[in-house]
């Protein structure tokens, strides 16, 4: 089946001081109908950079695409026209933000918001607009929408807010759905609450999701295949259930097991020494070797790419048939 | 006996309140409406114990973290005792407390915002040997690149501001600044919370280590489970204001008895192969405003298995098994 978005060869980066720094360099991945992929990560891995690329918010933070491709419906989004983006976004690409605070606007009540979304859009009358939006908010699980309608979003609590961050993504029933960090800022019991609502949506309304969180169980709960993103590259790319069964990757080996867990012991955790990478920093090789328990020599020379495996995973690590042997 | 329990206990806090007065204007006092209240933390009793880790864990605006300031009167408490080593720390004079805030020390949230930024680190670490007017400033040096050394970091890094490290590095720098004194207690309020995973990690790690090496006790507030389940001995679980579950890690997280505690360990995304078989409990409804928390058990509005008692009688924090008390009319009934 051909994908519905397809990310290639994205490199993107900014000026500094007259340099050029690179924060992804040469992204690739795809995404079908109606899938839900996880992007997980550190910060500083990429991650968000990714989404805002294919939203085409890099010019608002002084970034710029440099190489590779974003396909959508067979167009190449970074070709992108200032229209075309406005007809695209909103209507079949949708993104909620981390922090709903910031990404309403303070003085437009919330049913109004969502109602200017429709009217951007479509060629409705203002009143079938506002009905629209109750019955969105409605959908999200808001109780007496019609009241809560008329509400500033400082009137709403976080996960209030954050629903109406949803309904309003979700309004002009969109192909695609770009969720960055969605429940980052909010408590466990509402974050379970607003994972469970964004699932449901998506098999209501059979569109794709884009999940980004650094939060691995999160992933583990809500994705059906997941990318490990580190220092602007994906490194490794698996089923949800092979991920978490087998990770390939070292640094995802890592990741995994310096989570605390609440079936885990007391025993001491693992820790993945060192730091990571600050963009613009230049390494000759894999960008994880100082932090690797497996790095050699080759690591310390070549660049790993992104390689398929037998069983149809994508890992980008020299040593990685050592280690899931047992050799390294 | 008494004897007994102060050698174990190092603090022991009863019936802890910390009420804040809402700012009403002119208006509201024009019409002479008492002022309303919030109760943030409304009588919490719990000991600390010598060597042990006690966690408490919550949802944003449980009063934990009010908790942990009212304990070093950071804040003032409105009422109850807190009992560290025998003397009330509630009734010490200002000169008294300054003295016993040698013994505890705290380790906040976000590494960003509790160092100056003006400082070099080094001044930054040897500010409370300062102020408590200890040594003399090349004993004093020498004791920040000790420090420095036992937290992890280059004793050269001493001449460095804040803003050159990053978010872990100045997480260990603030846990350097509150181990200069030797205190028994750390209050360690969110010390995790603003770092990446495989940086908490490392900090988790660092904290058990010190904890071994200077024999500490902590009280670590959190809100994330599972980072309490590791460090902790003991946990303590509130909800508006109230502690609703105390017990052993061990206990409470094996056979969680307060709903809201289930409803919190359920809710956590655990990673898991495959989406988990058991039917997660998804609270519905949000934490009532603490400005006008529901009469009862404050948990009654959100709780899956509530009796007509909950909404008119309030559950007291009961011993349901040695080392394991809850407050819930379902146990304790």
């Amino acid at each position: 089946m051909k994908p519905i978005l397809g990310v290639e060869q994205l490199h993107v980066g900014y000026q500094k001081d007259g340099a050029h720094i690179e924060v992804l360099k040469g992204v690739t991945f795809s995404l079908q109908q109606g899938e839900s992929l996880g992007i997980v990560g550190e910060s500083g891995c990429g991650k968000s950079m990714t989404s805002l690329a294919i939203m085409g918010l890099l010019k608002n933070k002084g970034l710029r695409a440099t190489q590779g491709q974003i396909t959508w419906e067979d167009k190449n989004l970074l070709n992108n026209r200032a229209h075309d983006w406005r007809k695209l976004r909103g209507k079949e690409i949708s993104m909620v933000f981390q922090e709903p605070m910031t990404a309403l606007n303070p003085l437009i009540t919330v049913g109004n918001q969502i109602s200017e979304q429709i009217l951007a859009h479509e060629p409705v009358s203002r009143r079938a607009a506002k009905l629209r939006a109750i019955e969105m908010l409605r959908q999200v699980g808001i109780p007496s929408p019609e009241t809560r309608a008329r509400s500033y979003p400082h009137e709403l609590s976080g996960g209030m807010r954050q629903r109406v961050m949803i309904a309003m993504a979700l309004c002009c029933h969109p192909k695609l759905l770009i969720a960055d960090e969605p429940t980052t800022a909010l408590d466990v019991t509402v974050q379970a609450q607003i994972l469970d609502l964004l699932q449901r949506l998506q098999q209501q309304t059979g569109m794709s999701l884009v999940l980004i969180t650094h939060d691995l169980g999160v992933v583990s709960q809500v994705c059906q295949r997941v990318i490990v993103m580190y220092a602007g590259r994906v490194v490794e790319e698996a089923t949800r259930d092979q991920l978490f069964q087998q990770p390939l990757h070292p640094y995802t080996i890592g990741l995994l097991e310096s989570v605390t867990s609440l079936d885990k012991g007391s025993e001491r955790l693992y820790s993945i020494p060192g730091r990571v990478p600050t963009p613009g920093e230049t390494i000759v090789g894999c960008a994880f070797q100082d932090r690797c328990p497996y790095a050699a020599e080759q690591c310390r020379r070549q660049q790993p790419q992104l390689t398929e495996t037998e069983d149809g995973r994508k890992v980008s690590c020299l040593r990685y048939e050592d280690i899931t042997e047992g050799v390294a | 006996m008494a004897s007994e329990f102060a050698q174990h206990v190092l603090m022991d806090v009863q019936g802890l309140q910390k009420h804040f007065s809402v700012k009403t204007g002119w208006l509201g006092r024009l019409s002479k409406q008492r002022a309303p209240v919030v109760k943030a933390v409304d009588d919490v009793s719990f000991s600390v114990r010598r060597g042990e880790t006690l966690g408490i864990v919550g949802e944003s605006g449980c009063g934990k973290s009010t908790t942990g300031r009212a304990l070093m009167r950071l804040i003032e408490p409105t009422a109850g005792k807190v009992y560290f080593e025998g003397k009330d720390l509630v009734h010490l004079t200002p000169r008294e407390m300054k003295q016993a805030r040698r013994q505890m020390q705290m380790v906040f949230q976000d590494p960003f915002a509790s160092l100056h930024p003006r400082m070099t680190i080094g001044a930054t670490i040897a500010e409370p040997l300062v102020i408590h007017g200890v040594g003399t400033a090349v004993e004093r040096e020498e004791r920040v690149e000790q420090l420095l050394e036992t937290v992890g970091l280059a004793p050269a890094m001493k001449t460095r501001f804040a803003h050159e490290f990053s978010g872990g590095q100045r997480q260990r720098i603030g846990i350097a600044r509150a181990l200069a004194l030797h205190p028994k207690l750390v209050i360690c309020d969110e010390p995790v919370s603003a770092l990446d995973v495989s940086i908490q990690s490392q900090v988790i790690n660092l904290f058990q280590d010190l904890q071994a090496q200077f024999s500490l006790t902590y009280l670590f507030i959190s809100h994330d489970l599972s980072v309490v389940r590791h460090i902790s001995d003991r946990v303590g679980v509130m909800y508006l204001g109230k502690l609703v579950e105390l017990g052993t890690a061990e206990e409470l997280f094996r056979h969680p008895a307060h709903p809201y505690t289930q409803a919190l360990l359920s809710a956590r995304p655990q990673i898991s192969p495959s989406p988990s078989g058991t039917e997660r409990i998804i609270l519905q409804g949000e934490l009532p405003s603490p400005l006008n928390p529901p009469l009862g058990c404050r948990f009654h509005t959100r709780c899956p298995y509530k009796l007509a008692r909950c909404e008119s009688e309030e559950p007291a924090l009961s011993l349901i098994q040695p080392g394991h008390q809850a407050a819930c009319h379902l146990v304790t009934a």
